[in-house]
Protein backbone atom coordinates (compact mmCIF):
# COMPACT_ATOMS: atom_id res chain seq x y z
CA UNK A 1 0.00 0.00 0.00
CA UNK A 2 1.12 3.56 -0.62
CA UNK A 3 1.58 6.23 2.03
CA UNK A 4 -2.03 7.42 2.03
CA UNK A 5 -3.31 3.86 2.26
CA UNK A 6 -0.89 3.12 5.08
CA UNK A 7 -2.09 6.16 7.03
CA UNK A 8 -5.74 5.24 6.48
CA UNK A 9 -5.07 1.67 7.55
CA UNK A 10 -3.31 2.92 10.69
CA UNK A 11 -6.22 5.22 11.49
CA UNK A 12 -8.66 2.34 11.11
CA UNK A 13 -6.52 0.25 13.43
CA UNK A 14 -6.45 3.03 16.00
CA UNK A 15 -10.23 3.30 15.88
CA UNK A 16 -10.61 -0.43 16.42
CA UNK A 17 -8.14 -0.33 19.29
CA UNK A 18 -9.95 2.55 20.97
CA UNK A 19 -13.49 1.37 20.25
CA UNK A 20 -15.31 1.96 23.54
CA UNK A 21 -17.86 -0.72 22.68
CA UNK A 22 -15.24 -3.34 21.90
CA UNK A 23 -13.44 -5.74 24.21
CA UNK A 24 -9.81 -6.86 24.04
CA UNK A 25 -10.79 -10.48 23.53
CA UNK A 26 -13.32 -9.55 20.87
CA UNK A 27 -10.68 -7.52 19.05
CA UNK A 28 -8.23 -10.39 19.22
CA UNK A 29 -10.75 -12.71 17.60
CA UNK A 30 -11.23 -10.19 14.79
CA UNK A 31 -7.47 -9.98 14.34
CA UNK A 32 -7.14 -13.75 14.26
CA UNK A 33 -9.95 -14.05 11.71
CA UNK A 34 -9.01 -11.23 9.33
CA UNK A 35 -5.74 -10.28 7.65
CA UNK A 36 -7.21 -6.86 6.95
CA UNK A 37 -7.96 -6.18 10.61
CA UNK A 38 -4.62 -7.61 11.71
CA UNK A 39 -2.85 -5.36 9.22
CA UNK A 40 -4.78 -2.33 10.42
CA UNK A 41 -3.85 -2.96 14.03
CA UNK A 42 -0.20 -3.50 13.13
CA UNK A 43 -0.21 -0.33 11.03
CA UNK A 44 -1.76 1.61 13.87
CA UNK A 45 0.99 0.45 16.18
CA UNK A 46 3.81 1.19 13.72
CA UNK A 47 2.78 4.33 11.88
CA UNK A 48 3.50 7.05 14.47
CA UNK A 49 7.15 6.07 14.85
CA UNK A 50 7.98 4.90 11.34
CA UNK A 51 6.40 7.87 9.60
CA UNK A 52 8.28 10.26 11.89
CA UNK A 53 11.67 8.58 11.58
CA UNK A 54 11.42 7.59 7.92
CA UNK A 55 9.00 9.69 5.86
CA UNK A 56 7.46 7.50 3.16
CA UNK A 57 8.64 7.10 -0.41
CA UNK A 58 6.40 7.39 -3.43
CA UNK A 59 4.87 4.07 -4.40
CA UNK A 60 4.63 1.11 -2.10
CA UNK A 61 5.38 1.98 1.51
CA UNK A 62 3.92 -0.82 3.59
CA UNK A 63 3.30 -4.42 2.69
CA UNK A 64 2.21 -7.51 4.57
CA UNK A 65 3.10 -11.12 3.86
CA UNK A 66 -0.34 -12.64 4.32
CA UNK A 67 1.01 -16.12 3.74
CA UNK A 68 3.23 -15.64 6.80
CA UNK A 69 0.66 -13.88 8.97
CA UNK A 70 -2.36 -14.90 10.94
CA UNK A 71 -3.18 -16.88 14.04
CA UNK A 72 -0.33 -17.67 16.41
CA UNK A 73 -0.97 -20.31 19.01
CA UNK A 74 -4.17 -20.32 20.98
CA UNK A 75 -4.24 -16.66 21.89
CA UNK A 76 -2.11 -14.65 19.53
CA UNK A 77 -1.74 -13.28 16.02
CA UNK A 78 1.24 -12.14 14.00
CA UNK A 79 1.75 -9.88 11.01
CA UNK A 80 4.95 -9.97 8.94
CA UNK A 81 5.46 -6.56 7.37
CA UNK A 82 7.89 -4.39 5.42
CA UNK A 83 8.03 -0.59 5.53
CA UNK A 84 10.01 1.65 3.17
CA UNK A 85 10.92 5.25 3.80
CA UNK A 86 13.72 7.77 3.76
CA UNK A 87 16.01 8.64 6.61
CA UNK A 88 15.46 12.39 6.56
CA UNK A 89 13.82 15.04 8.65
CA UNK A 90 10.55 16.69 7.75
CA UNK A 91 12.32 20.04 7.63
CA UNK A 92 15.15 18.85 5.32
CA UNK A 93 17.54 20.50 7.73
CA UNK A 94 20.28 18.73 9.62
CA UNK A 95 18.76 17.46 12.80
CA UNK A 96 18.79 14.47 15.05
CA UNK A 97 16.35 11.90 13.78
CA UNK A 98 16.16 8.26 14.71
CA UNK A 99 18.37 7.52 17.66
CA UNK A 100 20.24 10.83 17.49
CA UNK A 101 21.62 10.19 14.05
CA UNK A 102 21.77 13.08 11.63
CA UNK A 103 19.42 12.38 8.73
CA UNK A 104 21.31 10.81 5.83
CA UNK A 105 18.70 10.92 3.07
CA UNK A 106 19.18 7.22 2.47
CA UNK A 107 16.36 4.85 1.65
CA UNK A 108 15.49 2.55 4.53
CA UNK A 109 13.69 -0.77 4.49
CA UNK A 110 12.34 -1.82 7.86
CA UNK A 111 11.32 -5.45 8.22
CA UNK A 112 9.53 -6.86 11.20
CA UNK A 113 6.89 -8.98 12.79
CA UNK A 114 4.20 -7.61 15.06
CA UNK A 115 2.73 -9.94 17.62
CA UNK A 116 -0.62 -9.26 19.22
CA UNK A 117 -2.33 -10.84 22.16
CA UNK A 118 -4.53 -10.16 25.16
CA UNK A 119 -2.96 -10.36 28.58
CA UNK A 120 -3.83 -9.20 32.09
CA UNK A 121 -2.84 -5.68 32.88
CA UNK A 122 0.26 -5.78 35.07
CA UNK A 123 -1.05 -3.04 37.32
CA UNK A 124 -4.34 -2.52 39.07
CA UNK A 125 -7.01 -5.16 38.84
CA UNK A 126 -5.36 -7.20 36.13
CA UNK A 127 -8.13 -6.66 33.63
CA UNK A 128 -7.38 -8.02 30.14
CA UNK A 129 -5.77 -5.59 27.69
CA UNK A 130 -4.85 -5.85 24.02
CA UNK A 131 -1.06 -5.71 23.64
CA UNK A 132 1.56 -5.46 20.90
CA UNK A 133 5.19 -6.60 20.62
CA UNK A 134 7.44 -5.89 17.62
CA UNK A 135 10.41 -7.89 16.45
CA UNK A 136 12.23 -5.57 14.06
CA UNK A 137 15.43 -6.05 12.07
CA UNK A 138 17.22 -3.06 13.58
CA UNK A 139 20.62 -4.18 12.31
CA UNK A 140 19.25 -4.02 8.77
CA UNK A 141 17.87 -0.54 9.42
CA UNK A 142 21.16 0.69 10.80
CA UNK A 143 22.99 -0.83 7.85
CA UNK A 144 20.70 1.04 5.46
CA UNK A 145 21.63 4.38 7.01
CA UNK A 146 25.33 3.55 6.87
CA UNK A 147 25.88 2.86 10.55
CA UNK A 148 28.23 0.18 11.73
CA UNK A 149 27.68 -1.66 14.95
CA UNK A 150 30.31 -3.01 17.24
CA UNK A 151 30.08 -4.45 20.66
CA UNK A 152 32.35 -6.09 23.11
CA UNK A 153 32.14 -8.20 26.17
CA UNK A 154 33.43 -7.21 29.57
CA UNK A 155 37.11 -8.09 29.80
CA UNK A 156 39.46 -8.68 32.69
CA UNK A 157 42.06 -6.00 33.38
CA UNK A 158 45.03 -8.31 32.91
CA UNK A 159 47.70 -7.29 32.43
CA UNK A 160 46.94 -4.01 34.23
CA UNK A 161 46.73 -0.91 32.08
CA UNK A 162 49.99 1.01 31.75
CA UNK A 163 50.01 4.34 33.51
CA UNK B 1 43.26 0.91 22.73
CA UNK B 2 42.22 2.31 26.06
CA UNK B 3 38.79 1.53 27.39
CA UNK B 4 36.89 0.55 30.48
CA UNK B 5 36.51 -2.95 31.82
CA UNK B 6 32.79 -2.82 31.27
CA UNK B 7 30.14 -0.64 29.73
CA UNK B 8 26.55 -0.07 30.65
CA UNK B 9 23.98 0.98 28.09
CA UNK B 10 21.69 3.91 28.60
CA UNK B 11 18.15 4.25 27.39
CA UNK B 12 17.52 0.73 26.15
CA UNK B 13 14.01 0.32 24.78
CA UNK B 14 12.85 -3.22 24.30
CA UNK B 15 10.53 -3.12 21.32
CA UNK B 16 9.85 -6.83 21.71
CA UNK B 17 8.21 -6.44 25.10
CA UNK B 18 4.44 -6.29 25.03
CA UNK B 19 3.03 -2.80 25.37
CA UNK B 20 0.10 -0.65 24.35
CA UNK B 21 -0.46 0.47 20.77
CA UNK B 22 2.33 2.74 19.49
CA UNK B 23 4.04 2.69 22.88
CA UNK B 24 7.54 1.82 21.69
CA UNK B 25 10.74 3.34 20.36
CA UNK B 26 14.06 2.66 18.76
CA UNK B 27 16.48 0.68 20.89
CA UNK B 28 19.20 3.05 21.97
CA UNK B 29 22.56 2.02 20.57
CA UNK B 30 26.00 3.50 20.85
CA UNK B 31 25.24 5.42 24.02
CA UNK B 32 27.58 3.90 26.51
CA UNK B 33 28.99 4.81 29.84
CA UNK B 34 32.20 3.09 30.79
CA UNK B 35 32.51 1.47 34.18
CA UNK B 36 35.20 -0.45 35.98
CA UNK B 37 38.95 -0.16 35.60
CA UNK B 38 40.55 1.82 32.83
CA UNK B 39 42.45 -0.68 30.78
CA UNK B 40 44.33 -1.38 27.58
CA UNK B 41 42.94 -3.84 25.07
CA UNK B 42 43.99 -5.02 21.66
CA UNK B 43 43.20 -2.58 18.83
CA UNK B 44 41.25 -5.39 17.24
CA UNK B 45 38.79 -5.29 20.13
CA UNK B 46 36.04 -2.79 19.69
CA UNK B 47 36.28 -0.31 22.53
CA UNK B 48 34.16 2.53 23.67
CA UNK B 49 35.95 5.33 21.93
CA UNK B 50 36.67 7.07 25.18
CA UNK B 51 39.46 9.49 26.00
CA UNK B 52 42.91 8.22 26.89
CA UNK B 53 42.42 9.19 30.53
CA UNK B 54 39.33 7.03 30.74
CA UNK B 55 36.91 9.89 31.27
CA UNK B 56 33.53 9.80 29.60
CA UNK B 57 31.95 12.74 27.85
Amino acid sequence: MNADEFVRSAQAGRRLFEDPDGSPTGLLEKVRDSFEVAGQLAAGDLAPQLLAWFPPLDGEVFSIREDHSGRAGDAGAIVEWTYRGVHRSETDKPTTEFNDTVATGRTVTVRGVTMMTVEPRSEGDGEPVFRFARFIDWIGVLGDIGATINWRLAVANEPPAQQ
Amino acid sequence: MITHANHVQNGVWQTALYSDMADWGIPSVGVYQGTGDVMVVSPSMASGGIKADGSVG
